[in-house]
């Protein structure tokens, strides 16, 4: 018996280990649609190990990024400099002009009533760690739900949408990004308020398909988010168009959009500390903010 | 044992480095590190020790990746026992043998992923990111056996202190 058992321990183990992990992938897809909770211990534990030795790592290449940057990288600054004086002085006569046309139109109170009303805490976190599988997106974040972070919250940055969180630990998270195949938001075109979704294709590059109504989707387009889908907010920034593909046959056709936000090179973003209704639903709870802990929480307002 | 606990701490280590070094490596260019972890560890360590460790290697992965958490420490055991088959008909503690083997495994390990994608979260693939990973097979194979002899030096001399600590219990015994 013994003899036997011997024997068969190699291939009992191995079956064992094949059997248990198809049992958490079954679980993990089952518990949200391609988002895990991050719910269960040992999980949450590498992550929170993880996170701070990423973020001590990635420490000294930032600081060597930004000597680069500041000090030898300066070829061009001075024409650089000079061409963003100018655009300043462009962007603040145009918005003079916004201001006075709000002004005359006496909707600038309504809009300051519409932002206090759309009011989200916005908490800025460090990118301490990347995904490097070839298929998956993510990112790992330098904050937790010590400092309020809840899976489902949107991320952004200063360029716009990045992404959604998909798990959480004390002190850490992990976001997935727009760029993710499983990454989807409900959005409109800016100029001709074509609507349609836009999807990650995990090549780098966002798809948005929108339904056909003549020609309301041109090159250049700025696609925004519609806040339709519970998931992220209205208005937030996420590519321009850069090639419609002609499927004449069908009704739905497509669009290749470069994203907005380089994702490549994401050190610092923010989560939205509130989720819409559907992660709410998604998630479980009552989308109240959780108490961010007091000295973690640097949290500005947009 | 304290060859696969250092087998495991090295390969979690280089996890963990990978991750951070991310956003300033294009991906095609980072090679698998969990994949190298598991091919060493298939190489270094014994069948019980090498399955436990490749499963761990996967399972981190998984849980610092957007994976489903189970997705690549499934791959990693499949791995695993395909280095070792490998491992009994050739040469793999050779450079260039290694690197080839490597470098079709880790295409193997892209395949199966894009296959348990469509399969349990109905994602498809674009043939746009066949030339990525291709290129990301190659430099992980490039980097089979620089990951696996240093793997090997560190069990060589972890065996060796052992051998010495059992040596050193001898000499109180007293002369015959």
């Amino acid at each position: 018996m013994g003899e036997f058992l011997r024997r068969i321990r190699l291939p009992l183990l191995f079956a064992g280990l094949l059997l248990l992990t198809l049992i958490l992938m079954l679980s993990d897809r089952s518990e949200a649609p391609g988002q895990g909770t991050g719910e269960s211990w040992l999980p949450n534990a590498l992550l929170e190990v993880a996170a701070p030795i990423q973020g001590a790592l990635s420490r000294p290449v930032d600081w060597l990024g930004e000597t680069w940057a500041r000090y030898v990288a300066l070829v061009e600054l001075h024409d650089e400099n000079a061409e963003l004086r100018e655009r300043i002085a462009g962007l603040e006569e145009e918005n003079l002009q916004f201001r006075e046309a709000l002004v005359a139109g006496g909707q600038l109170q309504r809009i300051a009533q519409m932002r206090e009303g759309f009011e989200v805490p916005l908490l800025p976190a460090q990118v301490v760690g990347q995904d490097v599988s070839s298929w998956f997106h993510a990112i790992l974040l330098d904050r937790g739900r010590q400092s309020g972070v809840l899976s489902g919250m949107p991320v952004v940055s200063d360029l716009g949408l990045a992404g959604v969180v998909s798990a959480t630990t004390p002190g850490a998270a992990r976001a997935m990004l727009l760029l993710d195949r499983r990454s989807a938001a409900d959005a409109i075109v800016q100029r001709s308020r074509a609507r349609g979704i836009v999807r990650g294709t995990g090549t780098g590059e966002l798809e948005f398909v929108f339904q056909v109504r003549g020609d309301d989707v041109v090159p250049g387009d700025v696609v925004i988010s519609s806040g339709v889908g519970g998931v992220y907010p209205r208005g937030l920034r996420l590519g321009t168009v850069a090639e419609v593909q002609a499927e004449r046959s069908e009704l739905l056709h497509t669009a290749r959009v470069e994203p907005a936000v380089d994702f490549g090179r994401l050190e610092q973003v923010f989560v939205l500390l509130r989720r819409g209704p559907t992660m709410d639903l998604l998630y479980g709870g009552d989308g109240d903010l959780p108490a961010p802990a007091a000295p973690d929480a640097e949290v500005s307002s947009r | 044992m304290r060859k696969a606990a250092a087998v495991l701490t090295i390969g979690l280590l280089a996890l963990v480095v990978e991750g951070a070094l991310a956003p300033w490596l294009p991906i095609r260019f980072v090679p698998d590190a969990s994949l190298l972890a598991t091919v060493a560890a298939a190489l270094v360590l014994g069948p019980a020790e090498g399955l436990v460790a490749a499963a761990v290697f996967g399972f981190s992965a998984d849980v610092l990746s957007g994976t489903l958490l189970g997705q690549q420490a499934m791959l990693r055991v499949l791995e695993l026992s395909i280095t070792r088959v490998f491992a009994s008909q050739l040469d793999l503690g050779r450079g260039l043998p290694l690197t080839i083997f490597v470098a079709f495994l880790s295409v193997a390990d892209g395949a199966l992923l894009v296959m348990q994608s469509r399969f349990f979260l109905d994602l498809s693939f674009h043939w746009a990111e066949a030339s990525r990973l291709l290129v990301r097979a190659l430099v992980t194979g490039v980097f089979a056996t620089p990951a696996s002899s240093l793997a090997r030096a560190i069990a060589d001399r972890l065996e060796e202190s052992q051998a010495r600590r059992e040596m050193r219990l001898d000499t109180k015994r007293p002369a015959l």
